[in-house]
């Protein structure tokens, strides 16, 4: 089956600043997909490259197995909800609906009429006068009722409120569970992502840092603590991600399958929120990198 | 797509529908009036035999007014070029909106293409229809055809007008895009668009087609050809209008009177002929001062556009007009294709 997102070498340059760094993806399709990373990491680099919205510097992306925003027929096929879910303001939720008939071929105008009748929208009303969670709904709307065969949305619960939050993500879920839509949305916040995702990437510093299904990632993933030790002193065949000593104590977060002799050692699995800020501290502060040549663990 | 870009355009347009209707129904009746008021002076003026002075009473009274209405018709492509050109992109890029507009299924080319389109026919019919009707408002105020020669008539009449409109909408779009913010977009856009309204018929038109330039001797043979003498620089400048120029021509320049050596007439060097004009009793019958420099063998010219230059000028200004206007609109695709945001 076709990757939803094969990027090779994806690179984005805004002037001198690097957004996305040699970003090789190959995302299959049938998933729930969290983009996750701290504020300006590249998570809205990517989506936009994702959805034809930038082209990348260096690189290629494929997206449903063909390049982003080629033309009508695959604008049809991919959703995008930017950034702070923008609406027309001066115009209704009516209209809204309306224009997403007029400009999409698969448009499905009875799943745009539930979601707003289940939403509570009063079709009459400006877009301008909802609130933020009612306007990011109707964003969401659009994008679902067009049938896109790939749904990308960057931050989209990022300005909304706990309550609105969840019941965003619950919409979410239901309008893609019926359709075999997949989805990639992004967040810096794990906790919103850890709930509807089965699949995670990791974006920091523009790199991408880890990416799989979640599940995978939990079952690969080990806190190791023992007595103070060098990491080369662990069993072979396991890639140290993160190492933290104490005077007595050496805590290694490691990835592989630790088959640890009995001994003075314990390995207990980790939570996913865990795994992806460990990721991410590595890359946010390279100096921490656990190696032989670490003067910390070499004394 | 065309229904979003109806949609956008809705209230500006009933608003821009509302200014050109109460503007029509003011030019009808007014310009009616004027008709039968005009009818009615010819009648007693034939009757009475004092037709040049009544006509050029009736002259005065309503020429204000057409040069006020040919004015704003000279700042109207402008003014749309602001309020409809700039916003129409600079707006969705403030708001955010582009990213809704360029995500459904219609490429981004398309578009910009039904947009302008829809804005784009909206101020030519618009700029269109008024000065159709401006022009045949002032119709019976017309008694000497090289008035459509003037700047402003000029621009705001028959195809300039059309050709111009299409311009300032483009441009706006096309600054809106470069700009990203409405209200700095509009106040350049109305700038830009009046510069090149100015530009265009004041220095570019002159040299469209060869102007005809005669050199004659000032004497008492053209004495009765000179419609008016004129003292600029407190006399050290002399100018005769008239002489040699045909009927409904453009005067592109009047150079000043010289003598045979080249230097300007003035009052200091030729006291003898300016003294009629001094004296307090009244000034000299106008056709005096050519018999007189006569004696001094000075020369006068003229460099005109025939009438018959009236059409082709037109078409050659509204050719400046639409490319401009299609080079703006190649550059709004050209930028949309390749747009980073």
């Amino acid at each position: 089956m076709t990757a939803v997102l094969q990027a090779e070498s994806l690179t984005k340059n805004y002037g001198r600043r690097r957004a996305l760094v040699d970003c090789t993806l190959a995302i299959p399709p049938g998933h729930v997909v969290g983009l996750v990373g701290p504020n300006g990491a590249g998570k809205s680099t990517l989506l936009k490259i994702a959805c034809g919205m930038l082209a990348p510097s260096t690189g290629t992306i494929e997206v449903l197995g063909d390049r982003p925003a080629t033309g009508p027929a695959q604008l049809a096929r991919v959703g995008y909800v930017a950034q702070d879910t923008p609406t027309y303001s001066n115009l209704s939720v009516a209209d809204h609906l309306t224009i997403g008939a007029a400009m999409n071929p698969r448009w499905d105008a009875t799943l745009a009429k539930e979601r707003v009748d289940q939403l509570d929208l009063d079709p009459k009303q400006k877009a301008g006068k909802l609130s933020g969670g009612q306007r990011a709904q109707l964003a969401l709307t659009m994008a679902v009722a067009k049938r896109p065969e790939l749904l990308i949305l960057d931050e989209p619960v990022a300005s909304l409120d706990p309550l609105a939050r969840r019941s965003f993500l619950r919409h979410l879920m239901e309008s893609v569970a019926d359709n075999d839509t997949s989805v990639i949305l992004s967040s810096h916040v794990m906790s919103d992502l850890e709930r509807v995702c089965d699949y995670l990437v990791v974006l920091e510093s523009s790199r991408v840092q880890l990416a799989g299904e979640t599940e995978d990632l939990l079952a690969q993933h080990h806190r190791i603590v023992c007595t103070r030790r060098n990491a080369e002193d662990l069993p072979q065949g396991l890639e140290v991600i993160s190492a933290e000593h104490t005077d007595r104590q050496s805590t290694f977060i490691v990835r592989g399958e630790p088959r640890l002799r009995p001994g003075d050692w314990s390995a207990e699995p980790l939570a996913l929120e865990d795994i992806v800020l460990t990721y991410m501290e590595r890359a946010a502060d390279p100096g921490r990198r656990p190696t032989s040549a670490d003067p910390e663990v070499g004394r | 797509m065309i229904w979003l870009a109806l949609r956008q355009f809705r209230t500006q347009g009933l608003a821009a529908l509302a200014l050109v209707v109460a503007a029509s129904a003011y030019l009808l009746v007014t310009g009616l009036n004027l008709r039968s008021e005009y009818a009615a002076d010819q009648v007693l003026c034939t009757a009475k035999n004092t037709c040049d002075a009544m006509m050029s009473d009736f002259h005065r009274a309503h020429v204000p007014t057409l040069d006020l209405i040919h004015l704003i018709l000279f700042v109207t492509p402008a003014l749309i070029g602001l309020f409809w050109g700039a916003p129409l992109i600079a707006r969705e890029l403030e708001t955010g909106t582009y990213q809704l507009a360029w995500n459904q299924s219609v490429t981004r080319a398309r578009w910009l293409t039904v947009k302008l389109l829809v804005v784009g026919s909206a101020a030519i019919l618009a700029v269109g229809l008024l000065s159709m009707l401006a022009t045949w408002w002032g119709r019976p105020l017309e008694f000497d055809a090289s008035d459509r020669f003037g700047v402003v008539a000029f621009t705001t009449r028959d195809l300039v007008p059309f050709a111009s409109a299409a311009f300032a909408i483009t441009l706006g779009i096309a600054i809106g895009a470069l700009m990203r913010r409405s209200v700095p977009a509009m106040a350049v856009t109305f700038a830009v668009a009046l510069f090149v309204q100015i530009f265009v018929p004041t220095v570019l038109r002159p040299h469209l087609l060869p102007s005809t330039t005669v050199t004659y001797a000032v004497n008492e043979q053209i004495a009765d050809q000179v419609h008016g003498i004129e003292l600029r620089n407190g006399g050290s400048e002399i100018f005769i209008v008239g002489p040699f120029l045909p009927k409904g021509a453009w005067v592109v320049s009047v150079p000043p009177v010289t003598d045979a050596s080249g230097q300007n007439v003035s009052v200091n060097t030729h006291p003898d002929c300016f003294a009629a004009e001094n004296k307090p009793a009244g000034p000299a019958p106008i056709s005096d001062l050519p018999t007189c420099l006569g004696q001094y063998h000075v020369n006068s010219s003229v460099t005109f556009q025939p009438a018959s230059h009236y059409w082709p000028l037109q078409w050659m200004q509204s050719a400046i007009y639409l490319a401009l206007a299609a080079l703006v609109t190649g550059w709004c695709f050209w930028w949309l294709q390749r747009r980073r945001v």
